[in-house]
Formats: C-alpha cells, sequence, structure tokens
C-alpha cells in the first residue's frame, strides 16, 4: 500500500486558525467561541486584524473542553472555567517537566530509560 | 431491534421532569466518565448513561421513545410504523439499527425543511507516536495505519526537526468522510519523546548529569560529553561548583536554536589509594575553604 504523504500542521503558536476552522476542529459554533472571548476564555491573536485570528494552540484545549462540554452536558459559562483550568493546568504541567529535566537522574525513579536511542 | 430502557440507566422514574434528569446524569457522569473512573466497565457504563439521556433531555426524542411503551429491556420490539416514514433516513430497514442510532437520527430527519440533510463533518481520528530524541533533532518520517469505513489507509507523515514532548499536529480533512456536504474530518497526532538514558528534555532543550572529580571542578577540565550528534568536548571552568549548568550552545532538539545543558555534580572516589588518602589530608590541612561558611550557626527555630 503506497503512504499518503502530506503536509502537517503544528498545533501550537507557530500556526494561526480562523474562527470558521476552529469552530470546526472543536466541534463548537462560531457563535459559541465568540462567547468564550467575551468571557476572555479565549484570546485571539489580533482583535484588531481584518479577520479574527487565534494560535493555533487553542486547538487541544479547546477540543478537550468539548469533549467534557458533551460528557457532562455543560453550559458555555461553565466551558469557560474549564478552559481557563484546563489551561492553567498545561502551563503548570510544563513548569513540572520543566523541574523534572533539572532533577539529577538518580532523584527520578520513575525513569524508566530505553537504553536504545 | 433489541429495547434499552433508559429510565431505569439512570435510575428516574418515568414521569421524572427534565432537573431529575438533568441530575441523575451528572451524578453517574460524575461517577463513572473514564476521567474520573478507572473501574473495570466504567467507561461502557458512562456509554449507557450518556446514551439514556441524549434521549431524555430532548422532548421530542423522549416523547417517540416513550411511544415504545416499558417492554423488558433486551427484548425484541418493532418501532411504530410511522417512524420509518417521519425518521428512517434513506428508508433504511430499521432491522439492523441500534435504537440509540435511530434516536439520534430523529434529532436530524425529523419533518418538513429539517428533513433536508444537514452536512455533518466526517470523524475525527486521534491517534499518538513516540520518537526517538535523536528523530526529533535530524526529523522523521512515521507510518499511520487508519482503519475507518472506506478500509485500512497508511498515512506517511513527516515530522519536521525540533519535535518537543507533547506536540500535537493536525493534518486537516484527512479524517473520516463528511457527509451532505459537510467537511472530511482531521487527524490529530500527539508526539511522544522516548525516555533517553542521558537527556532529559525540556521544550527543545536538553539536560543531563555531568559528573565531574574534585580536582576537575577546583582546576578546571576538558571533559568528553555526549550528544545527539556524538561526543564532544566541553570546556569546564576552574572553580565550577555542584549544581552549575554548562551550556552546550545549538545541541537541543533544535539544531543552533537549542541548547544541551550539563547540571555539574562533583564525585568522590568510593575508596582512596594511599597516595589519594595523603594527597586529600595534605588538603585538608592546608586549605581555608569552608563550604559551610555561609550557614547560619543558630538553629532558626
Amino acid at each position: 500500500m503506497t503512504p499518503d504523504q502530506t503536509a502537517w500542521h503544528w498545533l501550537d503558536t507557530r500556526e494561526t486558525i480562523n474562527l470558521t476552522e476552529l469552530s470546526q476542529c472543536c466541534g463548537m459554533s462560531e457563535a459559541e467561541l465568540d462567547e468564550l472571548v467575551e468571557y476572555c476564555a479565549l484570546v485571539p491573536v489580533s482583535q484588531t486584524a481584518p479577520e479574527v485570528v487565534f494560535s493555533a494552540q487553542w486547538v487541544t484545549p479547546l477540543r478537550n473542553a468539548s469533549k467534557l462540554r458533551m460528557d457532562f452536558d455543560l453550559d458555555m459559562f461553565t466551558v469557560a472555567i474549564l478552559l481557563d483550568n484546563l489551561t492553567r493546568i498545561e502551563v503548570l504541567e510544563r513548569k513540572v517537566h520543566s523541574l523534572q529535566a533539572l532533577l539529577p537522574q538518580h532523584m527520578r525513579p520513575d525513569l524508566r530509560p530505553d537504553m536504545n536511542n | 431491534m433489541k429495547y434499552k430502557d433508559y429510565y431505569e440507566t439512570l435510575g428516574v422514574p418515568r414521569d421524572a421532569d427534565l432537573d431529575q434528569i438533568k441530575a441523575a446524569y451528572r451524578k453517574l457522569a460524575r461517577t463513572h466518565h473514564p476521567d474520573m473512573s478507572k473501574a473495570p466497565g466504567a467507561e461502557a457504563r458512562f456509554k449507557e448513561a450518556a446514551e439514556a439521556y441524549a434521549t431524555l433531555k430532548d422532548t421530542a426524542k423522549r416523547a417517540a421513545y416513550d411511544e415504545l411503551g416499558h417492554p423488558q429491556p433486551g427484548a425484541e420490539f418493532s418501532p411504530p410504523p410511522q417512524w420509518q416514514q417521519d425518521f428512517s433516513a434513506g428508508g433504511q430497514s430499521f432491522e439492523d439499527i441500534d435504537l440509540a442510532d435511530l434516536l439520534a437520527a430523529m434529532g436530524r430527519g425529523r419533518g418538513g425543511a429539517a428533513r433536508e440533510a444537514r452536512p455533518v463533518k466526517g470523524r475525527d481520528f486521534e491517534t499518538s507516536v513516540t520518537i526517538t530524541l535523536a528523530d526529533a533533532r535530524r526529523g522523521t518520517s512515521v507510518e499511520l495505519n487508519l482503519q475507518d469505513g472506506s478500509g485500512e489507509r497508511v498515512l506517511e507523515v513527516t515530522i519536521a526537526p525540533g519535535a518537543r514532548q507533547d506536540q500535537k499536529l493536525r493534518l486537516r480533512g484527512k479524517g473520516g468522510k463528511g457527509q451532505h456536504g459537510g467537511p472530511d474530518g482531521d487527524i490529530y497526532l500527539h508526539i511522544s519523546l522516548a525516555l533517553h538514558a542521558v537527556f532529559r528534555p525540556d521544550g527543545l532543550d536538553l539536560y543531563f548529569d555531568l559528573a565531574l572529580a574534585p580536582w576537575e571542578a577546583a582546576l578546571g577540565a576538558e571533559v568528553e560529553v555526549p550528544t545527539l550528534d556524538g561526543p564532544v568536548l566541553l570546556t569546564v571552568p576552574a572553580g565550577t561548583r555542584s549544581g552549575r549548568k554548562l551550556r552546550l550552545r545549538g545541541r537541543g532538539l533544535l539544531a543552533g536554536q537549542s541548547d544541551i545543558y550539563a547540571i555539574v555534580h562533583i564525585d568522590v572516589p568510593a575508596t582512596l589509594t594511599e597516595s589519594e588518602r595523603a594527597l586529600y589530608l595534605e588538603l585538608a590541612r592546608i586549605s581555608h575553604f569552608n563550604p559551610r561558611a555561609a550557614v547560619p550557626k543558630e538553629n532558626p527555630t
């Protein structure tokens, strides 16, 4: 079977995404995303650009929030709070990861390195 | 088609109002959601509750469901004849349809103008891949095997140099086919970095522990250290203290733009030869160095 070779997009600050596409990605309507912007839970790259665009790093937390919204039947205000907290958790996890990288290996019993790479 | 008792699933009476239904569902979701519970069967229990709630929270679907009466759960039943006309997309038979799918289809196909099929986005796929630090630095390609309604597909993913832990990638429009003019789904790829025997990544930088002998730290030295491209010589300045970070510029996961940091710790021989012991004793005798000079002598409590 011939592999289908194609280009991928980084979901981080290197790329931006417009409102329509963000809506399709995360399963929320554009009006619902506007509501999250009003609550300041979702922040566009620039409000003044001809088209409102967002950092692609929002895609993953919005998809996670959207799934939890469906699973728990949450309203948009709760989703806004949830999104704030999901973002905080991600930032804290990154900080923990950074601090763990500074710890000497012998103080990290969780590390079981694969010696082959 | 097998009957499912959605009221029993949620544990509410058949005349329960919407608030009771919502409260019962939320309680079950809180208990059995896969994020909350790892108990065996929890996910299945959550899905049953979600299926029941999807029907009972919708007035029209609930009314249609109530039309079925109250057969025993699991009992075979036939939907009312008008369901075929009103709700079945494309006039297909009910025989092979699950009750949940049929009720879900009602929301999309109910009478009048709404009978025109709405665009539905294709299914998104989420998958993950683990790559080595060396592959992350030089870039790599991996093959993904995807199985969906249209059969098996192989996608080759080119991962550019400089991938980080937990990096996410999106491939637009390569997921499941959209329906009724809806866009095709996407593929989301989660990249993990394999644990490495030496290096610990932090973003695009790499850290490792560099052990130095006391005399190397005190006098300075050139020591061979590992990088992902092979060993290099690192200059250790004289007077290097334990915990200091020494940088190898440009040797991180994104060549030229990220670094390797050697975190110094000073090690001592576990046993000393006679001559080593004599030299250390001589050093202790003549040195005025006190590493605890800055430590308060009084107990602060």
